[in-house]
């Protein structure tokens, strides 16, 4: 029985971080019944702990509601999205899963440079918004400038934008009127072959993978044979049904509806998100289109820093990607540090946020690597080769040049840091692009600059530099030639491949200083002298020198307690296992990120 | 054979570094300690049968066994000669603060058997005392040495090395006068700073940074000083003039057995290592409790008596070695730069005795 799309509502809600998304998702909850108040945990879309502390989502949960307005019943799909630059894709899935959004712009903040991200990303997919702005119950509120600013810079008209605090519970009424009569309903066709988006998927043990769908046309039900268009692999479909937000079975899903989907598929990579699902036995012609492999762009070593625990850290990663298609892993081996793996992810976040979680959920110690960006190589016989890994750049007769990856970066800023963060983008190899003012308090700068550049310390710089005024997105612009090389740290003479990295010829120098001047300070003294060096292609350009140690005998033993000098030495004994044997150099895990991080100034 | 350990937990004044188990002297927890020590005695050789109750060493150390009013250590160690044996020609060792080590002291010590004075000098310059919270100063501290050696005592002398505006000079100075006092032995203790002392406080507040490799020098200069003056270092804090080794020190490192008696004092007994709560209160009031430290096995004992012997000048014997299942050939091989195996004893080298902790950490652990 095709359904009566007029009464759903599918919509997301848009925001830059910290501007009250969760919150306002909570209230929308707690208005429809969804969560009872004692379930209603703070921030109850955001399942992971590690995304919690960080105040940001990146698990979609769509949640389904029913809210009564003006007599009429109405089910309302709120699809939770990611707030991240490093999640653009999944974003932009979520997005076109929804009819509309309620864009939130906080109410002292004002526009920021995700919240334009997200718009031109909803704008994109023909979404219908909503502004809303919140915190109006802040001291520093200043809803008409604000209003003026969503006018002015992104062209929506915010007359009737709710003033709301999503904190407090104002206006949320008004919010949901506005969801009901301004966004539109669903307008799929029931009797077409069945067009569903995978929006997102996550592992269930007992289920299998579950996908996240959006039904565009058609119907979906139990005993269904599917197929992805993307992969053509083919399902049973075991279940379907919805989040309120436990999950809730259902006859089936049909043209409008939002809900899940699991059908015995062992494993989420083949539940693509952005891959369309149709009926084997009655496809649709054509799939939705915008469908992307997810990429890796920000590679990294990954060891257990007891070499013992290479399986636990396999099983781990297996666990992960399970529930995480963009979760990119291969086994490697590394001179230094053993047996590991090189892992891809989208971004930094993202790579931050698998390691916490491995060694949280997993109870492992990692021992990782400097990010890095995927290299192009192209030999001097012509042939292009792409590598993530420094030491697995050939030798450089061998080389005719390399390309770096280079994004498009916008930086929104108030105009007195225009100054220092365009010094920031020169020296992090920016090519200008362009300077606008959005208004009088806001400066958009664009940048060409390289991946590379913005991985390392990139962020952060540009924090301190505007006292946490400016804001970042940046988006994939292809690959350009590049003066790039190779540097090697060498301890005791001994290159220690883990810590290799691929740099630009101008910045070797300083970050060979900088590097050798923070080893010498983590690696502890030893029984020997060390030497610290920087080299490129065998050319030393920095050195440091870590002393012998001079001292490390406890003297008294306190009255015959020899057990407590034991537990000393056991102590020693145990620093020691935690570093890593470098040739004939004992050297702590947190030397390999060393190298990222970097006073910066 | 086998030590006695005496706790005397009294101190007049609580020293700036001192992290020992120690309380402020009060005649009346004092005055009922001796009874407490013999109740002690009795419960732990009921508790443990299999100990021993010849000893060739006796140590009385503290604290400051020195501020007890006359005649007690006296009943103390009549009481406990109930139970025990010390050895015609047994080591009896007792420290002391030059303050407190008046004649009429060093009289009594003698009467009763003492024949050893181990003297907490720790410096002989008055600015670094006052701010170790000595009550002595460097004057009261040589008398205190000299003293001990007029009464016939066998006199050890300690000082701290790393301590506030120590230089090489001082430490020379001590070594020189030490030796002219009459002191055949020396200790010689590299200072940790210890969380809860005032020193700690002052290092934290930034009035005092300590530094290792300055440590490493002083250490340097106060051995090249005792060899030239004729001590031998016999472990890795210790030097004496050949002979007259502390017997009861030794034990420590070489794995002997010891009894160990008073409030928080550390015994060994086979492969068990326990203390009495450092608590005078209760256990003047008979309330003591034993705390089990570990359970050694045979394996275990082996290794410790190498970790520990390698300490000593005196080194590790190969069969010691054998018990422990290192093999000498493997180790020399790996880590002929640190030792030496002259096919009977292994050893550190001397000139890595100051960083042997980490050598045993790296090679025997």
């Amino acid at each position: 029985m095709p359904k009566d799309q007029k009464h759903i509502r599918n919509f997301c809600i848009v925001a830059h971080i910290d501007h009250g998304k969760s919150t306002l998702a909570d209230r929308i909850m707690d208005l429809t019944g969804a969560v009872s108040a004692r379930e209603a945990k703070q921030q109850l879309l955001d399942s992971m702990d590690i995304e919690r502390e960080r105040g940001i989502t990146i698990k979609l949960t769509p949640v389904r509601m029913h809210y009564a307005y003006d007599g009429q019943e109405y089910e309302l799909n709120l699809i939770d999205t990611p707030g991240h630059v490093d999640f653009t894709y999944e974003v932009s899935r979520s997005l076109k899963a929804c009819e509309g959004a309620i864009l939130i712009v906080d109410a002292s903040q004002g526009v920021e440079a995700q919240t334009l991200t997200n718009v031109y990303l909803a704008l994109d997919n023909d979404l219908e918004i909503i502004p809303v702005i919140n915190k109006i119950d802040l001291p520093s509120a200043r809803p008409d400038e604000v209003k003026a600013e969503i006018e002015d810079v992104i062209g929506l008209p915010a007359d009737d934008a709710p003033l709301i605090s999503a904190k407090e519970g104002i206006g949320i009424e008004e919010v949901l009127e506005q969801v009901i009569t301004l966004l539109p309903p669903p307008k799929g066709d029931y009797d077409k072959p069945l067009k569903a988006l995978i929006f997102d998927s996550f592992y269930d043990s007992y289920k299998g993978a579950i996908s996240i769908i959006r039904v565009f046309d058609g119907c979906v039900k139990a005993g269904d044979k599917i197929k992805m268009m993307a992969t053509g692999a083919t399902f049973d479909v075991t279940e379907v049904g919805y989040f309120t937000p436990g999950s809730t079975q259902a006859e089936c899903l049909s043209a409008g509806d939002v809900g899940y989907l699991c059908a015995s598929i062992k494993n989420v990579s083949d539940t693509k998100v952005g891959d369309t699902i149709t009926l084997a036995s009655n496809p649709t012609q054509e799939a939705l289109p915008g469908f992307k492999e997810a990429e890796p762009m920000v590679f990294s070593g990954v060891y257990p820093a007891d070499g013992a625990r290479y399986d636990d850290l396999k099983e781990a990663l297996e666990k992960l990607k399970l529930n995480d298609a963009a979760l990119f892993y291969e086994p490697e081996v590394s001179v230094a540090l053993g047996f590991g793996f090189r892992c891809g992810f989208l971004g930094l976040l993202h790579m931050e946020i698998i390691e916490e979680r491995l060694e949280r959920e997993f109870d492992l110690d990692l021992i990782t690597t400097a990010p890095s960006v995927s290299y192009r190589v192209v030999t001097t016989k012509g042939e292009t080769i792409e590598i993530s890994n420094p030491t697995a750049l050939p030798n450089m007769s061998e080389v005719d040049h390399l390309e770096e990856p280079i994004v498009k970066a916008s930086i929104y800023t108030p105009p007195e840091y225009v100054g220092t963060i365009m010094e920031l983008c020169q020296d992090k190899r920016g090519n200008f692009i362009n300077m606008t003012y959005i208004e009088t308090t806001r400066v958009l700068l664009e940048y060409e600059m390289p991946l590379g550049e913005i991985i390392y310390d990139f962020f952060d710089s540009l924090k301190s530099r505007s006292k946490g005024y400016a804001s970042l997105d940046y988006e994939m612009n292809g690959y350009k030639k590049s003066d790039l090389v190779k540097m090697d740290i060498l301890l005791n003479g001994e290159v220690c491949d883990a810590l290799s990295l691929i740099i630009h010829r101008d910045k070797a120098y300083a970050r060979g200083r900088a590097i050798a001047e923070k080893l010498k300070d983590v690696i502890p003294r030893q029984q020997f002298e060390i030497p610290i060096q920087a080299a490129i292609g065998g050319k030393v350009i920095a050195r440091e020198t870590v002393k012998a140690v001079r001292k490390d005998v406890l003297a008294k033993c306190y009255g015959g307690d020899i057990t407590r000098k034991k537990k000393l030495l056991e102590k020693q004994k145990e620093g020691k296992k935690r570093m890593r044997q470098i040739g004939s150099v004992e050297v702590p895990s947190e030397a390999f990120m060393t190298i990222l991080k970097f006073d910066g100034k | 054979m086998s030590g006695l350990y005496i706790h005397i937990p009294f101190c007049r004044k609580i020293c700036a570094y001192c992290d020992f188990y120690r309380a402020a002297y009060s005649p009346d927890l004092a005055k009922k300690y001796p009874a407490a020590l013999y109740d002690d005695a009795v419960d732990f050789f009921q508790t443990f049968p299999s100990a021993p109750r010849l000893f060739d060493s006796v140590y009385i150390g503290g604290g400051t066994p020195t501020v007890l009013p006359e005649g007690m250590l006296a009943d103390a160690l009549g009481m406990l000669k109930t139970l025990v044996t010390i050895e015609e020609g047994a080591e009896v060792s007792c420290e002391g603060n030059p303050e407190s080590f008046t004649d009429k002291k060093a009289k009594e010590l003698k009467d009763i058997g003492v024949n050893r004075m181990s003297l907490g000098v720790q410096s002989l310059s008055d600015k670094t005392l006052a701010v170790l919270g000595r009550i002595h100063d460097a004057k009261e501290a040589a008398d205190a040495v000299k003293r001990a050696a007029s009464f016939g005592f066998d006199v050890s002398a300690d000082i701290m090395l790393g301590v506030p505006y120590q230089t090489e000079e001082d430490v020379k100075l001590f070594v020189k006068t030490m030796r002219d006092a009459g002191a055949e032995h020396l200790s010689a203790y590299m200072l940790t700073v210890s969380e809860g002392t005032a020193l700690f406080d002052m290092v934290k507040r930034g009035e005092f940074t300590p530094d290792d490799d300055r440590t490493a020098d002083l250490y340097a200069a106060f051995h090249l000083t005792a060899e030239e003056l004729g001590y031998e270092r016999y472990e890795v804090s210790n030097w004496a003039i050949p002979g007259r080794e502390c017997r009861h020190n030794l034990k420590y490192w070489t794995g002997e057995d010891y009894v160990g008696l008073g409030a928080g004092a550390y015994s060994k007994v086979g492969c068990r290592r326990f203390h009495t709560v450092p608590d005078t209160r209760a256990y003047i009031s008979r309330k003591r409790e034993r705390i089990t430290d570990e359970v050694m096995t045979y394996a275990e004992l082996a290794k410790e008596k190498v970790v520990f012997g390698l300490r000593t000048r005196f080194g590790v014997t190969a069969a010691a070695l054998a018990d422990a299942g290192i093999d000498v050939k493997e180790l020399m091989k790996r880590a002929g730069k640190y030792f030496t195996f002259d096919g009977n004893s292994l050893r550190i080298k001397e000139e890595y005795l100051i960083v042997s902790d980490g050598i045993v950490v790296d090679y025997i652990l």
